[in-house]
């Protein structure tokens, strides 16, 4: 899984091993999904059928997906971060509130010309992500209190912040709906094909994000210090590490990609900010972490199959009376199989690969 | 008689090793009988299938002649089997009868009978002549009443057979002592015994039967009325150890490590290093004798930087280093070879490249700016394999597939590759082969005569004895006695770890 | 600097802050003769009825008095130096800001104060159980992030119980049920698969979202169609207690508040257990 240590028989056997599970435990997941579906008396064909074609059936079908698949790259990648320092950043959701709305309110109350403005837009919402994950990391670092504690609270202040944010000082008077004013044009990051495949440069932007985390991971000092802190802080306490400061830079890093992920669905894709916008990205983001395997690169098809099954399921429903739900139920599936990989192992009778395996999280309180 | 426990061929495999091989070995009533191993030798192995918690791939193990089949823990214990582990299983926050009735609660309707059960632990105390504070939170209590504490559960559970498994590693002299008066007694109450250690003194103290573990096999059995000191150690390491090595007479140079006044509380906020103060001169080997516990631990960590002093000055060359952290002190030069290698030496997920550059990571050549120079850590790691002769497939292979001794190598030659004024080496051989302890032994010395001013500090007196060129004796957190290496003495240094002061060169 | 700025001091500063701050707010926004009055009906009084009693607070006094109350409070914490009370203090405070708002939102009107308490009670009894079933496991080492999850997916098989066997009593019992099963979900992930338990949590909560959605479609829904219809649980007003005045309707004549009293004392005799078992044993959470 990790790749600290690299056997000396060639990539593709890794990789193999590495997506064997999570490609099997999605296999696995969807077979329980049709006896679900069987079960409920519905037509499997269909169900599937209109999940597959509305998810990669059209060109336009899969620049959607894509546009779904989005912001799960991001907030996979900020779950992913602090996964290997060990760390359990739980508080995407509120960094993505937070992203947003900095991103929502750059781009529509500050003037700026073209480029520059989309530009700061952007940094503002990583910025603003990057500071709320911050905090819960200065906290651990400081008081030692846990991350998921002060994350899931850290979400609840963001979410009901954020509400309040656009629901009054700026809320859109000219419009019926709950959102804040429209970005301006000079603060918009451009479609790619066209508003009518409505895929945007963000997804470009998530997946340069991708490669620069996989390599400041694996190729940098601060990537060290991370790794180190989360296989065995310690040693790298030993080691002349600043644990401490390694923990805040984590959870900054982390809070910067969910930061980015409201940026880009603010300045690419909405172009506003509507009240309760980023529901369920959080824990979807834990999902997309877990099946990626903590391999960065591994984020980018973990996202897409998400956005996939998000943007399928609409299809899905439509053609065989399913209820959108089952996406859900899959997607759990999904993780309880990738998290007890063992499951997986048994039923498909895969050995266990020697040394093996990431430490999360610990529990409360070393 | 049929022996209480017997067991035949028994067999344990593990990838790459045989834990156990067709080990045979019974136990009588009424009887003490110890087995004697190095670390590693199979002990533990096999009493975890006595336990229950390992299952044996060959063997057969019978208890009063009946075979069994043990599955787990509790299948032990119902069966009479009470284990003492090495590291305590009990709650610190809980009293000790709370400890001592765990799983095995006296129910009243809803509540715990807890009158009854403290009732009941002191009729086993007085029986036994274990005192205990039936009332006392475990935390508060020192490691040899609480040792006591695991006695009593034992035989709160009805167990005839105990298997005490290193019971003196975390024991005072006096406590030893005490813990041997103990198991006399039970054994006198017709408990039966297994008494497990590497300490040859104290089984031929207390011992009716030794039987000597080696890689796995049993390689004899012998009584302490046939057997000394000597001939156990052969037996045990399967030729006659010498332990003396081979150095020169120290040539000290200047002061390099000035530690003045130092005071360190412990993790629970106890004074664990009182007002220690020391020298330690270039080109010398200083070493710090002591019972586990006394203080040296957190002697090691204050001084590099781990944690922080209360009071005192560390001065490492001239440069003040006191609570300024580990990199501080990395940087100033000096070098730390863990107590602990899983928990601070060795990230076991890295590579041994990597593990090889963990305290030097950020530095040149390593790192070039901010990005990792993978090419210079591979030929780095490479040149101290070859070195340091660790036994590895690939300098890419995760340090968790190593050995214990091979890993302690990567430590040591991670350690010593950088330029270093003061190596601090705590319990550098615990754990190992014969073959590596030498091997890091003549690598502690050549560091000694490049001009490295080292620290020593271990548990084993004879590596103390056989490195050091002068001696600290560390009692109850205070350096208590400095004896130069020539006229050590083992008796006195004994002695004065036990915090027996006599009269003479102290400091 | 660490001398002057005492936690007790800090707390202080707070609550006088706080005081001022009130003063400020009733000295524009309430008229001086403003009344508020806090209705007591009787035990079983309806709306209509004659009241128990009507206390009669004049706003803006009392808002003064109690921000009186707080600075005389402060000055005690200062002098005294008793930082052991500084919490019940900061409680304190918390408590006149929320009367306070409570008094302003009712200038020249009223009130029924017993019946806000009792829904109060009412409205924290699922976190109240919630909170029980997170200190358990918690007592034992176990980390549930899954306690909404639970909840949810209890509460929707429990109401298709009720609506099956049109008998909420039913629904109770198959809800309860239906709560620990799920929990043996997390149980069977973080112990015999080892998964991390604040994934399973997350698979829990994610799978009672995705459970309960689709059975709400193709169960729930289908049922209330055929004619089946939600029963409550029966209100129990326990007799004597529940005739108290104030006491009685908030606390002894509710449906199911009692739980949490229930509940409470129910894990003493394995608490101990519990907290040794640590990762080795799944208690049976109770919801």
């Amino acid at each position: 899984m990790s790749t600290e240590h690299v056997p000396s028989t060639g990539a593709w056997r890794i990789w193999a091993t590495t997506f064997l599970v999570p490609v099997l435990a999605i296999v696995t997941a969807l077979v329980i999904g049709a006896v679900i579906i069987v079960l409920t008396g519905a037509d499997v064909v269909a169900a599937y059928g209109g999940l597959f074609t509305g998810a990669i059936g059209s060109p336009r079908a899969i620049a959607y997906t894509l546009v779904e698949a989005t912001p799960y790259i991001f907030g996979g990648l900020a779950v992913l971060i602090g996964f290997r320092a060990g760390l359990f950043n739980i508080g995407v959701e509120g960094q993505i509130a937070v992203g947003s709305m900095c991103a929502a309110i750059v781009g529509a109350f500050v003037t700026l010309p073209p480029v520059l403005h989309v530009i700061v837009a952007f940094l503002a919402g990583a910025a603003g992500g990057a500071m709320w994950g911050a905090i819960p990391g200065w906290l651990r670092a400081r008081t030692g209190a846990h991350e998921v504690i002060t994350t899931i609270m850290f979400n609840y202040i963001a979410i009901r912040g954020t509400d309040y944010l656009i629901k009054v000082p700026f809320l859109d008077q000219e419009s019926s709906s709950q959102r804040t004013p429209y970005i301006a044009t000079t603060a918009e990051i451009p479609f790619l094909f066209g508003e009518a495949y409505r895929l945007h440069g963000g997804f470009l932007i998530a997946v340069a994000a991708t490669f620069v985390v996989a390599w400041l991971l694996q190729r940098t000092i601060v990537g060290f210090e991370i790794r180190t802190a989360g296989a065995n802080p310690d040693a790298a306490h030993y080691a002349g590490m600043n644990v401490s400061r390694t923990i805040i830079i984590t959870m900054a890093l982390s809070g910067l990609m969910a930061g980015m992920a409201g940026a880009v669905q603010v300045l690419g894709l909405e172009h506003n900010l509507k009240a309760s916008f980023s529901a369920g990205y959080g824990f979807d983001s834990i999902a997309i972490a877990l099946l990626a395997a903590s391999n960065p690169i591994g984020v980018i098809p973990a996202a897409i199959f998400w956005g996939a099954l998000r943007n399928g399921a609409g299809l899905m429903q439509l053609n065989s009376g399913i209820s959108i739900n089952l996406i859900n139920i899959i997607q759990a599936l999904v993780i309880a199989f990738v998290a007890a990989d063992q499951i997986v192992r048994q039923i498909y009778r895969i050995r266990t690969a020697r040394g093996e395996g990431i430490t999360l999280s610990r529990g409360w309180g070393r | 008689m049929t022996p209480v426990l017997e067991v035949r061929n028994l067999t344990k495999r593990f990838p790459g090793i045989v834990a156990t091989d067709a080990v045979n070995f019974t136990l009588e009533k009424g009887e003490i009988h110890a087995l004697l191993g190095e670390n590693g030798a199979g002990k533990s192995t096999l009493m975890n299938m006595l336990y229950g918690l390992y299952r044996p791939d060959e063997g057969h193990i019978l208890l009063n002649g009946q075979e069994v089949h043990i599955h787990g823990a509790n299948d032990a214990i119902a069966r009479g089997m009470g284990m003492v582990h090495q590291h305590f299983m009990l709650v610190p926050t809980l009293t000790v009868t709370e400890n001592i009735i765990l799983g095995n609660e006296v129910i009243k309707g809803v509540l715990i009978d807890t009158a009854t059960a403290e009732r009941r632990i002191k009729e086993l105390a007085t029986t036994f002549g274990l005192d205990i504070p039936v009332n006392a939170y475990v935390h508060d209590l020192p490691v040899g009443v609480q040792q006591r504490v695991e006695i009593v559960k034992a035989l709160y559970r009805s167990a005839d057979v105990l298997i005490l498994d290193e019971p003196t590693a975390v024991l005072t002299p006096q406590e030893a002592d005490d813990l041997f008066v103990v198991i006399k007694r039970l054994k006198a109450q017709g408990k039966s015994i297994i008494f497990i250690s590497h300490k040859l003194r104290e089984v031929l103290a207390i011992a009716d039967r030794i039987s000597v573990l080696r890689r796995g096999k049993l390689v004899g059995s012998t009584t302490p009325a046939q057997a000394n000191e000597a001939s156990l150690a052969s037996m045990m390491v399967g030729r006659d150890v010498v332990l003396q090595v081979d150095k020169a007479p120290a040539q000290p140079g200047s002061v390099v490590l000035d530690v003045a006044q130092l005071n360190v509380r412990d993790e629970r906020g106890n004074t664990a290093v009182a007002d220690v103060s020391f020298q330690l001169r270039r080109g010398e080997i200083v070493g710090i004798a002591g019972v586990q516990g006394n203080g040296q631990t957190e002697l090691v960590a204050a001084i590099t930087g781990l944690v922080n002093a209360t009071h005192g000055q560390i001065t490492l060359d001239g440069e003040a280093i006191t609570n300024q952290g580990t990199n501080r002190a990395i940087d100033a030069g000096m070098g730390h070879i863990p107590e602990d290698r899983h928990h601070h030496g060795l990230v076991l997920s890295y590579s041994i490249a990597d593990n090889m550059v963990l305290s030097a990571y950020d530095t040149p050549p390593f790192a070039r700016g901010y990005i990792i120079n993978e090419q210079a850590i591979a030929q780095q790691a490479d040149t101290l394999v070859k070195r340091f002769d660790v036994r590895t497939s690939s300098i890419n292979a995760a340090a968790s597939t190593l050995s214990g001794g091979n890993q302690q190598k990567v430590v040591v030659a991670r350690e010593l590759a950088r330029p270093l004024k003061v190596l601090v080496a705590a319990q550098p051989t615990r754990g190992l082969d014969v073959g590596s302890i030498e091997f890091i032994h003549k690598s502690i010395v050549a560091a000694r005569d490049s001009g490295t001013g080292v620290l020593l500090v271990s548990a084993e007196l004879d590596e103390i004895l056989s490195l050091s060129d002068r001696i600290l004796v560390m009692f109850r957190g205070q350096i208590i006695a400095e004896i130069a290496g020539a006229d050590a003495d083992r008796n006195r240094i004994g002695l004065l770890m036990a915090g027996v002061r006599g009269t003479g060169a102290e400091a | 600097m660490q001398t002057l700025f005492t936690r007790e001091r800090i707390i202080a500063m707070i609550g006088m802050l706080t005081a001022v701050a009130l003063w400020l707010l009733v000295q524009q926004s309430v008229p001086g003769d403003a009344i508020s009055t806090l209705r007591i009906p009787y035990a079983y009084g309806a709306p209509q009825d004659a009241p128990l009693v009507d206390i009669m607070l004049p706003t803006a006094l009392t808002i003064y008095t109690l921000a009186g109350l707080l600075v005389v409070g402060a000055v005690y914490l200062i002098v005294a130096k008793r930082v052991d009370r500084a919490a019940t203090y900061m409680g304190g405070v918390i408590a006149v800001v929320i009367f306070s708002i409570l008094l302003t939102a009712i200038v020249n009107d009223r009130t029924d104060i017993v019946d806000m308490l009792g829904r109060m009670v009412r409205l924290a009894t699922p976190i109240a159980l919630g909170a029980i079933a997170g200190i358990l496991c918690e007592r034992s080492g176990v980390v549930n992030i899954a306690v909404e999850g639970i909840m949810l997916f209890a509460a929707c098989v429990g109401f298709i119980a009720a609506l099956a066997f049109a008998n909420p009593w039913m629904g109770l019992i198959v809800a309860i049920l239906a709560g620990g099963a799920i929990v043996m979900v997390h149980a069977v992930l973080s112990l015999h698969y080892k998964t991390d338990q604040i994934i399973s949590g997350t698979v829990i909560n994610i799978l009672a979202v995705g459970v309960t959605g689709y059975l709400r479609t193709s169960v729930i829904l289908p049922l209330q169609t055929t004619g089946g219809r939600g029963a409550s649980l029966p209100q129990f007003n326990i007799p004597l207690l529940g005739d108290i005045p104030v006491i009685g309707p908030m606390f002894f004549q509710h449906r199911v508040s009692y739980v949490v009293g229930v509940a409470h004392p129910s894990h003493w005799r394995t608490s101990a257990r519990r907290r040794y078992d640590g990762h080795q044993r799944q208690p049976a959470t109770l919801l």
